[in-house]
């Protein structure tokens, strides 16, 4: 049981940790989050370059960079990739590698079930990218995939079935490492972490990863679909399997949006709050509305379908729009921790704090596109794909940096650069806007989605060479980013601190990288007594000698 | 004790009070159908919560497997599955290896149910510095704490 | 009012609640950016909460969210009473549409007119659907394969195109004129080039065309 007084007969730890055949075995959350999260780190830098070629492609009208076919393949790699394989990957992974540290436990509720995911989700990502191998190349049919467009009948190759197939895999995968993270937060806290005691990013991850068990097996029935109708072209000339693959995806599809945002709104949350030397403002509420939200956004996914004249539309507006409640408490929550904060303006910091209104504006036009008057214009335009990109690439993405530099220190004992730092955050600030503003216009001036190129007497040139301009700036703003994480760790100059930020959360509390099982005897959990117990510390610290050891004594 | 049921539950009460309202909309009965599967699914989750608190309640995982072959073998056997639908149903005849690996691993990894994974230390503040919690103590809330277990488990103290 | 009236309120409202919710929430960010900084020398509040102040902010979101859902879904319910009002009017001109990869095919019923092209890059391969001025025009369209969608940008005007099944758009045209149409909906390798054009004539005209399947 959960003593210690006893030492145990255990098998020695295998010999020689920092094998491959160690990483590629372990059952530690931290190396399956750091697998995990470096492939979709990786997969992030691929897919990335895919975007390039299609900025590249769209900068001057009639340009034929790549053939038609080719440029569908690129963006229906780079949506896909992004969302599958990068964005949603991280979202879960974060937690894996969080949670259990958060919550004060050794481990994460089955290990092994989280390492499948891993290696599934790797398999997918393998079984994708292969299309780019066969002879008609990569899958082209978009992110989506609508039959009957993605069937055989239209879209033979190879390409398509391994995106379908990749698809289901790598989500597969994903399915299992949430439901690890969730059993863990909500079963296998360590000693004093009560429920309410869970950090604001733990809580993100609850209300994430009910989201995940609850909409992710749509999207397996989906694909299960789409790879039935490849066999059986004939399925796909009947309205009621197109419309019904639309309703199996989007229920699964609108959900991922909120998987790839609600765990960065934690991520900002304990950015800003830390840097701020203060508690989150407004703890409780906050995890209401999480909650809230994540079930409201469970309703919400016919708002994707407002133009196939075969929806609801009054019901996913009304359900939609309400979502702005929660959402604006949890920003009423970001500004009043940053209104009563010290603030440092640290890198990770500094990419919360652009978080906050760049996601604003993702969030404000996500209104407009819950209208189904707005939306009937602006659906399937380039309004949708900056609105999108807006929430993804300005917000999530920001959030995905802000972690990057908050916890870096943590999983790697290495600081990152912070003059290198802000030259990142300052870079990709300038490049996201420049790059994804301009679509706002494009798309109110008639310029499609999913459009391989366009005529000079369109009038959408001036706003696209803009918009590959700012491509550039963010794309040099990443570089900047590898190049501060190649320094950091090729020459080890900069060894982290075990609480470098003055964090307020267990896992500051344990060592940098964290040993094996989190806390050892160098690093014991602190008591905990609220959602930031390392500040209770020190603000108790000055006060009293010592407390009733009996306190801490208990185990739950 | 059972918040997180309670947390789960909640959820999915506010789920199908959602999908109550889809037919006042006269929405295809499809999208009821499909959110009411979802809902399930997290209730399902819901009771396999509580049925998980109630048998063996609230604490780290302490046992723990010492390596993770068998989901490598999982992850072999997905990808062998969904290429087969490619490429065609021969490929399953590679099948057979992942499962075995899969199925010898999934047991023998495991940990001996007594044996713990490692040192789980009893609280102490981190800043200050201050003698750990004594032996004493350790043990006496040890014996409280198993004292709770046995109460709920219904057996004798 | 047209559809494109329509469009235009409702997103001029949105635009200035969200400019407004924007400029606010940007500049007290700002504001409290610098007044908050270290070097301020401030000391970090220690209030974690303020339940009343929260909650009324939450029914104040509420009461926003409430105003914009019965607004918009007002504003949608006049949209469709309009097309319906169309699609039933006696003078209405019915046209059906059929999308295929990768162009557009435009039959009216009113007569043996009928128009189709082949959507390449030059616009001479463009259809022309001509629709007479001041009456009601129905297009109604299904597709030959793949999920297409009609847009006409400048009248707002956006239906998604199925195969199997019957979508219907109703709309006037108020004055003489040329409107570029286009596939919105991704549908395979010509899709940027799967354009059309709507031109509105004077009755006359329409009813030339009509006989002779040519504009005058």
């Amino acid at each position: 049981m959960t003593t210690t007084s006893a030492p145990s007969p255990r098998p020695a730890p295998p010999a020689g940790r920092g094998t491959a055949s160690a990483w590629l075995t372990t059952t530690d959350h931290k190396r399956i989050a750091l697998l995990t999260l470096g492939t979709a780190t990786f997969l992030f830098l691929v897919v990335g370059v895919l975007a390039m070629i299609i900025r590249a492609q769209l900068t001057l009208p009639s340009q034929h960079l790549v053939s038609n076919d080719m440029y569908h393949g690129l963006f229906t790699i780079h949506g896909s990739g992004m969302i599958y394989l990068v964005v949603t990957p991280i979202a879960i992974a974060l937690g894996v590698y969080l949670v259990p540290l958060q919550v004060g436990a050794p481990a994460i509720a089955a290990p092994r079930l989280a390492m499948a995911g891993f290696w599934l989700y790797l398999g997918g990502a393998l079984i994708i990218f292969s299309g780019f191998l066969t002879a008609l190349g990569p899958a082209l049919a978009g992110w989506y995939s609508y039959p009957p467009l993605s069937g055989s009948r239209y879209t033979p190759g190879a390409g398509q079935s391994l995106w379908i197939a990749g698809v289901f895999l790598a989500v597969l995968g994903l399915i299992l490492q949430a439901a690890t993270v969730l059993w863990t937060a909500l079963l296998k806290r360590g000693p004093g972490v009560t429920m309410l005691r869970m950090p604001v990013f733990t809580w993100s991850t609850v209300a994430t990863n009910l989201m995940v068990i609850g909409s992710f097996p749509s999207l397996l029935a989906a694909m299960g679909l789409l790879g039935w109708g490849r066999v059986f072209p004939q399925l796909f000339t009947e309205n009621l399997w197109n419309i019904g693959y639309q309703h199996l995806f989007w229920f699964f599809a609108h959900p991922v949006v909120y998987v790839m945002f609600f765990p960065f709104v934690g991520v900002v949350a304990e950015v800003l709050s830390t840097f701020s030397g203060r508690r989150f403002f407004g703890y409780r509420a906050t995890v209401v509305s999480l909650l809230v939200f994540a079930a409201f956004s469970m309703s919400v996914w016919g708002h994707h379908m407002f133009s196939t004249g075969q929806a609801s539309n009054d019901y996913y507006s009304l359900t939609s729009i309400l979502l702005l409640v929660p959402a604006g408490v949890e920003y009423f929550g970001f500004l009043a921790t940053v209104i009563g904060g010290h603030l440092r303006f640290r890198v990770p910091m500094l990419f919360a704090l652009a978080f906050v209104p760049q996601f604003l504006v993702g969030g404000l036009t996500g209104i407009m596109v819950a209208t189904p008057v707005i939306d009937y214009q602006v659906t399937d335009s380039y309004f949708i794909v900056a609105h999108w990109h807006y929430t993804l690439a300005a917000g999530s993405l920001f959030g995905i940096f802000a972690a990057f530099y908050f916890w870096f220190p943590k999983a790697t004992g290495l600081m990152l650069d912070e003059r290198l730092g802000r030259w990142h955050f300052w870079l990709l600030v300038v490049g996201t806007n420049v790059a994804f503003l301009p679509m706002f216009w494009l798309g109110l001036q008639g310029m499609p989605r999913r459009l391989a190129t366009y005529l000079p007497g369109d009038g959408f040139t001036t706003a696209n060479i803009v918009s590959t301009v700012g491509t550039a700036v963010l794309a040099l703003g990443v570089l900047v980013g590898v190049v501060n994480v190649v320094t950091a760790v090729r020459y080890r100059r900069r060894p982290a601190p075990d609480d470098p930020w003055e964090g307020f959360t267990l896992e500051w509390a344990t060592s940098s990288p964290p040993p094996p099982l989190n806390f050892d005897d160098d690093h014991p959990l602190p008591p905990v007594r609220s959602f930031a117990p390392l500040l209770d510390e020190r603000e108790h610290a000055g006060q009293e000698g010592a407390d009733d050891p009996a306190e801490h004594g208990a185990l739950r | 004790m059972t918040l997180p049921a309670h947390v789960v539950g909640l959820w999915a009460t506010l789920n199908v009070a959602l999908t109550l309202v889809l037919p006042v909309y006269d929405e295809w009965p499809f999208a009821l159908v499909l959110h009411l599967l979802a809902t399930g699914l997290v209730a399902a989750f819901g009771v396999a919560v509580l049925v998980a608190v109630r048998r063996r309640g609230l604490g780290p995982q302490l046992r723990l497997p010492y390596r993770s072959v068998a989901a490598l073998a999982t992850g072999a056997l997905g990808l062998v599955v969904t290429l087969s639908v490619v490429w065609g149903w021969w490929l399953l005849l590679l099948a057979p290896y992942p499962l075995i690996v899969l199925l010898v691993t999934l047991r023998s990894e495991r940990m001996p149910a007594d044996v713990e994974p490692g040192p789980l230390r009893t609280p102490r503040p981190v800043p200050v510095d201050r003698p750990a919690t004594n032996r004493e103590i350790r043990a006496e809330a040890l014996e409280s704490a198993h004292a709770r277990k046995r109460a709920r488990r219904g057996e004798a103290t | 009012m047209s559809i494109r009236g329509i469009f235009d309120d409702i997103f001029l409202l949105e635009l200035s609640i969200a400019g407004a919710v924007f400029v606010v929430i940007t500049v007290l960010l700002v504001v409290f950016l610098v007044r908050r900084r270290a070097g301020a020398g401030r000391p970090a509040s220690s209030r974690a909460d303020n339940i009343v102040l929260e909650v009324s902010y939450a029914v104040a979101l509420l009461g926003i969210a409430v105003f914009l859902v019965v607004v918009t879904a007002q504003a949608n319910h006049r949209q469709q009473q309009m097309q319906a009002q169309f699609r039933g009017a006696p003078d209405v001109v019915r046209v059906d549409v059929t999308a295929f990869q990768w162009c557009w095919r435009f039959q009216h019923l009113d007569g043996p007119a009928s128009t189709t092209g082949t959507c390449q890059e030059d616009p001479a391969t463009r259809p022309t659907l001509v629709v007479p001025i001041g009456r009601p025009v129905e297009l109604r369209m299904t597709s030959h394969d793949v999920v297409h969608a009609l847009w006409i940008p400048d009248l707002a005007l956006k239906s998604d195109v199925y195969p199997d099944h019957t979508n219907s758009l109703a709309v006037t045209f108020d004055h003489a004129g040329t409107w570029l149409g286009r596939c919105s909906e991704f549908c395979g390798t010509h899709h940027p080039t799967m354009d059309f054009y709507v031109r509105a004539v004077p009755e006359q005209e329409y009813q030339q065309y009509l006989a002779s399947g040519s504009p005058a």
